[in-house]
């Protein structure tokens, strides 16, 4: 190869690289993407299957709940939300859904997720130095003045046994918690995954 | 969030059937600042614009519910939302 052939050969290597560039950039985006949301370990099991979908620029996922014959519902969580948010709501959306008429029904349930920026053990322990809360240690659980279905809902809260480091570390959620689960068994219908275990991670 | 998406723009552009719930909100009555989300001046505008939009609206003011009704009381939120749907023709 002469030293003209090789310059040439050269220079369109570098401009082959130049084009290049972008779309490997953007597959490496992607492949990150999808690597990140596989390598995450900060899920949790839920009552509901998390599905995921990639919609290129992030990596959503999503839970289904419902017929898939009645008409969608979907539920949006607001901004920094999870669909964690709904969970309760899916399954009393659901659950009235199969009491209703067919052609009334509206309760397929499609909520968006977010994953959690903090693991659930240090949310439980960052919870367990305030009052009133529930075992998913969110501080909404904690209503000023709980009204008759108010009290129901969280009495259907605490479906989650608390894990045994968990227990050790927060006395008083436990006893919280214990009352919940008992009042719970008598008002939650079982059988339907509420009655040990909730939405809830 | 207004400046580049006005509401009014896209409340006028409504094409379904809207249910609307007003949680908690107040003036605080030392800066005279809106504490909450919308104002009731501002939600009665809301069913103004949309109504105008051909679409029916349905105002539920719940004062006693926080921001995030479907979290601290989701047997409520699922109580209006499906008393609303089951009005909606099928």
């Amino acid at each position: 190869m002469s030293e003209k052939e090789s310059t040439s050969t050269g220079r369109r290597d570098f401009l082959q690289t130049l084009v290049a560039a972008p779309v490997l950039g953007a597959a490496t985006l992607v492949q990150t993407a999808q690597a990140a949301q596989a390598e995450r370990d900060v899920f949790v099991k839920h009552a509901y299957e998390e599905h995921t979908v990639n919609l290129g620029e992030v990596a959503m996922n999503y839970v289904v709940s419902g017929s898939a014959t009645s008409p969608a519902l979907l539920l949006i969580p607001g901004q920094t939300e999870s669909w964690w948010g709904f969970g309760r709501c899916v399954v009393l959306t659901t659950r009235i859904h199969r009491c209703l008429p067919p052609n009334t029904t509206r309760c397929t349930a499609i909520p968006y997720a977010r994953a959690p920026s903090v693991p659930p053990s240090k949310r439980l322990r960052s919870f367990s130095a305030t009052s009133g809360v529930s075992a998913t240690g969110r501080e909404w659980w904690r209503p000023a003045r709980p009204a008759r279905g108010r009290m129901r809902v969280r009495k259907g809260v605490a479906h989650r046994p608390l894990q045994r480091h968990e227990r050790a570390r927060a006395p008083r959620l436990v006893e919280h918690c214990k009352g919940l689960r008992k009042i719970s068994r008598n008002t939650i219908p079982s059988g339907d995954g509420l009655s040990s275990r909730g939405p809830w991670p | 969030m207004a400046l580049s998406c006005p509401h009014e723009r896209m409340l006028a552009q409504v094409k379904v059937p809207v249910l609307f719930t007003h949680h908690s909100r107040a003036i605080d009555p030392v800066t005279g600042q809106l504490v909450g989300a919308i104002s009731d001046l501002q939600a009665t505008k809301v069913k103004e614009i949309i109504t105008a939009a051909g679409q029916s609206v349905e105002y539920v003011s719940l004062p006693d519910a926080a921001h995030a009704m479907h979290q601290a009381d989701p047997a409520r939120f699922v109580q209006v939302l499906t008393s609303w749907a089951r009005k909606l023709p099928a």
